[in-house]
């Protein structure tokens, strides 16, 4: 018998993506689809979840997250987008003949867990299901080189996503929870805020969550020079270069918005959008939350405390190896950045190499792909039999989530050291062979300034 | 009584502009002299008889004065942290006008469904789209997945039934994972422009640049009801 393809859902708070694991070799075919339920005033609709395609009056919708800050709460909400979702005519197999690979946040509250697996096998009735984080799936996927070269045994995964921002280490291919770090910004409090300042200064936007969002996606980058740019765009002169005219979408004349080219005309019907500093003093509350009075640290001291956390012979390895997923890090200089402020904060002798994706949206959505490919995967699964038989404990015993990781750790001190060492022989190895990123690889070795 | 000097520039300001005259109980009518208003204000504001169509509002605001000079010292880092805090919040919501929100879907259509689904105690979101949809196989949901949809429950009371405050001190949880304290103090930028603001608002501590943006603030931004 022909083995069934395996269901990847990554299920993100803002979209999910979703597709079998049998489908095209790249990632084309992953179905994004909007984890809410929209209702849209002009339309007279309420669209779920990937109904919204049919959507053509964006002014004023009305969301309906079934995420609260990074975690589903409104079981309701996400049944219907499921529903929806777990169907014959979307996937094209029967969810009662297949397996499926579903993300779940980081530190999954233990009572939402038991919900998911009650959802599975309850609800849709999978044969088996594996159950993981998004963070844990990248050392399937090519973030940090083809699948073909020797992972990295250390890395950083920064997943600045929807909800929130989470660094992960990542050892061996296992989550070190303990020197897991989480920053309160995600894309939704940016749009948010971006809403929040056009509103106050220009138009009234309130209401307007995706246009919103849209602008952001469009006009919004990650400085290196904040003073300086800041300085540029003290005034609304002709010369200033970061200044972009945005113009909002007419959705009575079905016109999408755009940024306007520099010698076109405006129509007087047009409604221009003034975007100077607002372009990337929003990205910039990543790096300093304290600008909007959110008394955290940024994502480079983050990071740092979070290494600072780690083995102190691995360290090293660790800052050659930060890799960024999610839909934050596409801001245009997100990577330049984020490296030129770890630079300073990284010690002399450590090289700090920082891994952009091509899309990062899709990113753990690749590697959960590679993942349920592996003939191995049956060893990850939780299989329906099981679960009638224990219920939520059979999936709780066979996932390393937070709780069980971080449990059996203790169980066995003695092994880091041994591992350690071993850890130390290969390095030697592997970090020369991997010294290819696959996309952006910035160093800045002269920029060194020794931070305690 | 004290009326500092910000106030006090807007009564004179108001005294002039209406001219005001007030005498002394046993005298007759006078001009206030807006240079001694500090002084009037000194004393009790009934020792003066002020025009008649002026008194109340005089006195309002030698009152308004008064209470505002307490609110300013009352102001201390508290009462920021909660706007602060609050604001925060603001920028999690899913939608501006939230209340309507847990309603998506349910004004316009809820007479209609609401009437076909046999007078059921509450319909969810989730059962309203299979109905609308080709609704031919719809099997009964378990119990479990029946009283996750129906019972909704935010995250504050989630973590709360999760026991993970209880959890041994050395695992780390959503609880422990959140990062430190900034390093470095925040930066101070224009509520108003965004750029470097350089001063704050006397009443209210927002920052803003210069004169300009002072005057939007003060118009648009600045939280007078902080007291």
């Amino acid at each position: 018998m022909k083995k069934a393809p395996v269901v990847v859902l990554d299920n993100g708070a803002f979209t999910v993506k979703l597709g079998l694991s049998n489908a095209s070799k790249d990632v084309s075919h992953c179905r994004v689809i909007p984890n809410a339920i929209i209702r849209s005033k002009g339309d007279k609709t309420t669209y779920f979840g990937q109904d919204f395609a049919e959507c053509r009056d964006f002014s004023s919708l009305n969301y309906r997250l079934p995420f609260e800050k990074g975690y589903v709460v409104d079981w309701d909400a996400q049944k219907a987008i499921w529903d929806g979702i777990f169907t014959e005519e979307t996937l094209g197999v029967d969810t009662t003949e297949t397996s499926l690979l579903i993300t779940e946040p980081y530190f999954n509250l233990p009572n939402l867990q038991e919900v998911y697996d009650q959802f599975v096998f309850e609800e849709y009735e999978f044969q088996a299901y594996h159950r993981a984080t998004p963070a844990s799936l990248i050392p399937y996927g090519q973030l940090f080189g083809k699948p073909s070269q020797v992972q990295p045994e250390c890395m950083i995964v920064v997943d600045s996503g929807f909800s929130f921002t989470h660094i992960v280490p990542i050892m061996e291919g296992e989550i070190v929870w303990s020197a897991v770090k989480r920053i309160d910004v995600g894309g939704k409090l940016l749009t948010n805020h971006l809403k929040e300042l056009v509103s106050f200064r220009q138009w009234n936007m309130m209401d307007e969550t995706y246009i919103m969002n849209s602008v952001k996606e469009t006009c919004c980058y990650v400085t290196t020079q904040f003073s300086a740019d800041l300085q540029t765009c003290r005034y609304k002169t002709k010369d200033n270069p970061i200044l972009q005219e945005y113009i909002l979408p007419d959705f009575s004349l079905n016109k999408q918005g755009r940024v306007m080219q520099p010698d076109e005309m405006t129509l007087e019907s047009d409604q221009i959008l003034h975007m100077g500093n607002e372009r990337f003093s929003v990205p910039e509350i990543l790096f300093r939350p304290d600008d909007i009075g959110l008394h955290q640290a940024g994502l480079a001291e983050s990071i740092a405390a979070s290494i600072a956390l780690l083995p102190d012979d691995l360290q090293g390895m660790f800052w050659a190896n930060i890799g960024l997923i999610g839909g934050n890090t596409k801001f245009p200089g997100f990577a330049t950045r984020l490296l030129s402020d770890l630079r300073p904060l990284a010690p002399v002798e450590c090289e700090v190499v920082v891994y952009e994706s091509k899309d990062a949206v899709l990113e753990a959505y690749r590697g959960a792909v590679s993942l349920a490919k592996q003939s191995g995967f049956a060893n990850h699964v939780v299989t329906r039999e099981e679960y009638l038989e224990g219920g939520s404990n059979a999936c709780r015993r066979k996932f390393k989530d937070w709780r069980t990781a971080q449990s059996s750790h203790k169980e066995d001190a003695a092994r880091p050291k041994a591992s350690m060492v071993r850890e130390e022989e290969r390095a030697a190895t592997p970090a020369a062979k991997v010294k290819q990123p696959v996309k952006t690889r910035t160093r800045t070795v002269s920029a060194v300034k020794r931070s305690t | 009584m004290h009326v500092d000097a910000d106030r006090e520039s807007v009564l004179r300001e108001r005294c002039r502009a209406a001219s005001f005259q007030l005498r002394p109980l046993s005298s007759l009518y006078t001009t206030i002299r807006p240079d001694k208003l500090g002084s009037y204000a000194a004393q009790t504001p009934s020792a003066y008889v002020f025009h008649p169509r002026c008194t109340v509002h005089v006195l309002s605001l030698l009152g308004a004065a008064a209470r505002q000079t307490q609110a300013v010292s009352a102001l201390d880092s508290e009462v920021i942290a909660k706007r602060t805090k609050r604001h925060l919040d603001e920028l999690e919501r899913s939608n501006y006008a939230e209340p309507s929100s847990s309603y998506l879907g349910m004004e316009e259509e809820e007479e209609t469904a609401g009437k076909s689904a046999k007078g059921r105690a509450r319909q969810t979101i989730s059962d309203r789209r299979s109905l609308s949809g080709a609704g031919a196989k719809r099997k009964k949901s378990t119990m479990n997945i029946r009283s996750a949809v129906l019972y909704k429950k935010n995250l504050a009371t989630l973590i709360d039934e999760s026991g993970i405050a209880s959890l041994p001190s050395h695992l780390s949880t959503y609880l422990t994972a959140e990062t430190g304290p900034p390093r470095e103090p925040a930066r101070m930028l224009c509520s108003v422009c965004g750029y470097w603001g350089s001063y704050r608002c006397k009443k209210c501590a927002m920052p803003y640049c210069d004169m300009n943006c002072q005057g939007v603030h003060d118009e648009t931004r600045c939280e007078r009801r902080i007291v």
